[in-house]
C-alpha cells in the first residue's frame, strides 16, 4: 500500500482571510510590466538620442543653408558686377561696331585739314529720330573758308551729303554744324503740316 | 484592489503562499528567510534556527523548563534574533495522544475535515477541547489518530505571540516521524505485496511504536517524556514487550529525530533475530517539516 503524501499536520488557529497564491501563469503580468518599463526606458533613450541627432542635423542644415545663402548672395553680387561689366563691354562693343563705318569719314575729315589749320573739335552724334543721319559738329582753327570747303568736299567724297549746314566764324575759328546722311539713304520727306 | 495587492503582484509575493498558509510547504512559504524550529517537551525546549541558505544553525536545548512561556519571556528576544520577523514552527512533544482507531469515517476529504469538523469524522470518539489529525490505512478500516489539547495549542500560540513570534506551524514531531516511517515501509501500490514492520519512532523524549503485519496496523503504543537524549534505555524498555508478540521475520524500522550512536545494536539486542534498519538522520524532524 502507499499512504497519501500530505502536508504535515498543523494545529495552529488558521487566519480566516488567508488567500491562496495566484496561479503561476499570472507571473507573466509583472514580467510583462517590467519588460514594458524596460522597453519604454530603452525606447525613450533611443528617441532622445534620435531627437538629439535630428536637432544636430537641423543645426548643421541651418548653418549649411546660411552658408549657401551667403554663397548665393555673393554669387548674385558677383553676377551683378559681371552683368554690369558685360553691359558696359557690350556698350563699348556697340560703340566700336557702330563707329566703324564712320572711321573713313573721320580719317577723311582729319586728312582734309591743311597745314595752317587745326581740327580743334570733331563731334558726330547719331540722330535718335533718324539713326541713318549724323549730326556733325566741328571746330576748325582757321579763318580760311577754303579749309572748310576742303573738309566738306572730303566728306562728300566719302559718299555723304551735307544737309542744313550752319557755320559761324569767331576768333579765328570756324564752328560748323550740319546733318550728314549717306548717299545711299534717302532723306525722309518732312511731314506735311496741315 | 489596494496598493499593497498591486505591490505584491509586482514583487511576486502574491505568487507565493502567505507565511501562515498551512496548505503550503515551509520552503515555499519562507524562501530565503531565516526561521526558527521549536520543540516543546514536558520540561525541555529545543531550538533549531534555519539559516537563509536552508542550513540549520547550532541547536539549543533548554532543560528543566518548568514553563516554556517563562523561558520565552526571558530569552525570547534573543531567540528571535535568529529569525526574520520571528516566524517559527513548533513541534509538540508532550500533551498529545497517538492512538489506533477503527471504523472512522472514510468520506472523501475526511483527513482534512477532521481538522475543521472532527465530529463528522470521529463520531462518538469526538471530545470537546481536542484537536485531531488522522491517517487512514487504505487497505484496512484502521486509522492512526493524533489527539492534542486545544488548550495546549492555545497556550503555545499565546505565549509565542506575546513574545513577538509568529507561528507558521504547530505540529507533533512524533506523528510526522511516524508518517515518514510508514512512507518508508509501504512503497508498493495495491495489496499485492503487503508490508510488515515494527516501526519504532523516537522524537525528543517521545516514543511511538506501531506493528504493521501484512499491511494491517495491529498495535500502536505512544508515550511522551520517556527518555533523555543521553539514555534511551526507558524507550527500549517501553517497546521490549513487543518482542514476544511480533513475528520473528518482521523487520524493525527505527526512525529517530537525530542519530543515536549504537541504537541499532541496542534495538537488535531487544529484538533478537529481527532485521533492524535505522532510518534516523540528523535533524530529520526539522527537514521533514521543511519539506511538508
Amino acid at each position: 500500500m502507499i499512504l497519501p503524501k500530505d502536508i504535515a499536520d498543523d494545529f495552529k488557529t488558521d487566519r480566516k482571510e488567508i488567500t491562496p497564491p495566484l496561479p503561476a501563469i499570472l507571473r507573466l503580468v509583472p514580467i510583462l510590466f517590467y519588460l514594458t518599463v524596460v522597453s519604454t526606458i530603452i525606447l525613450c533613450g533611443l528617441f532622445l538620442y534620435q531627437l538629439k541627432l535630428a536637432n544636430d542635423s537641423i543645426l548643421t542644415a541651418q548653418s549649411g543653408l546660411a552658408e549657401s545663402q551667403a554663397q548665393v548672395a555673393a554669387a548674385a553680387s558677383e553676377r551683378k558686377t559681371l552683368e554690369a561689366q558685360i553691359l558696359r563691354a557690350t556698350d563699348v562693343q556697340g560703340w566700336v561696331e557702330g563707329s566703324r563705318p564712320l572711321q573713313p569719314l573721320v580719317v577723311a575729315v582729319t586728312r582734309s585739314i591743311g597745314e595752317e589749320a587745326s581740327l580743334a573739335d570733331l563731334k558726330l552724334d547719331r540722330d535718335e529720330e533718324s539713326p541713318s543721319s549724323l549730326k556733325l559738329a566741328m571746330r576748325i582753327g582757321t579763318s580760311s573758308p577754303s579749309q572748310l570747303e576742303a573738309t566738306t568736299d572730303a566728306i562728300s567724297r566719302e559718299n555723304f551729303r551735307l544737309l542744313q549746314p550752319e557755320q559761324t566764324l569767331a576768333e579765328g575759328q570756324i564752328n560748323y554744324r550740319a546733318t550728314i546722311v549717306p548717299l545711299s539713304v534717302t532723306t525722309p520727306e518732312p511731314a506735311e503740316t496741315p | 484592489m489596494k496598493g499593497k495587492d498591486i505591490a505584491d503582484v509586482l514583487n511576486f509575493s502574491a505568487f507565493r503562499p502567505e507565511p501562515d498558509d498551512p496548505t503550503a510547504t515551509w520552503r515555499r512559504r519562507f524562501p530565503g528567510i531565516r526561521t526558527l524550529m521549536f520543540g516543546i517537551g514536558k520540561q525541555t525546549l529545543s531550538l533549531r534556527p534555519l539559516e537563509k541558505s536552508g542550513r540549520f544553525a547550532k541547536a539549543e536545548l533548554h532543560r528543566e523548563v518548568k514553563d516554556f512561556k517563562e523561558l520565552l519571556n526571558i530569552s525570547g528576544a534573543q531567540m528571535r534574533e535568529g529569525s526574520d520577523g520571528g516566524w517559527s514552527a513548533v513541534s509538540m512533544h508532550t500533551r498529545y495522544v497517538i492512538s489506533l482507531e477503527t471504523n472512522l469515517s472514510r468520506r472523501p476529504g475526511s483527513e482534512e475535515m477532521v481538522k475543521t469538523n472532527p465530529r463528522t469524522v470521529l463520531g462518538g470518539r469526538f471530545e470537546r477541547g481536542k484537536k485531531y489529525s488522522v491517517t487512514h490505512n487504505p487497505e484496512t478500516n484502521s486509522s492512526i489518530l493524533l489527539t492534542c489539547d486545544e488548550e495546549q495549542v492555545g497556550r503555545i500560540e499565546s505565549a509565542f505571540k506575546e513574545t513577538g513570534f509568529k507561528l507558521g506551524r504547530v505540529c507533533c514531531g512524533t506523528y510526522i516521524l511516524l508518517k515518514h516511517a510508514l512512507g518508508l515501509v509501504n512503497t508498493s501500490k495495491g495489496s499485492d505485496k503487503p508490508a510488515s514492520a515494527f516501526i519504532f519512532v523516537l522524537c525528543e523524549g517521545a516514543v511511538c511504536a506501531l506493528v504493521q503485519d501484512q499491511d494491517k496496523w495491529i498495535e500502536l503504543r505512544s508515550r511522551t517524556d520517556v527518555y533523555e537524549p543521553e539514555d534511551i534505555t526507558p524507550a527500549l524498555d517501553l517497546v521490549s514487550p513487543f518482542q514476544a508478540r511480533i513475528p520473528p521475520e518482521m523487520p524493525i524500522i527505527i526512525v529517530a529525530d537525530t542519530m543515536f550512536p549504537g541504537l541499532s545494536e541496542e534495538v537488535g539486542k531487544v529484538f533478537e533475530g529481527h532485521t533492524v534498519q535505522d532510518f534516523s538522520q540528523p535533524d530529520l524532524l526539522w527537514n521533514l517539516i521543511l519539506q511538508n
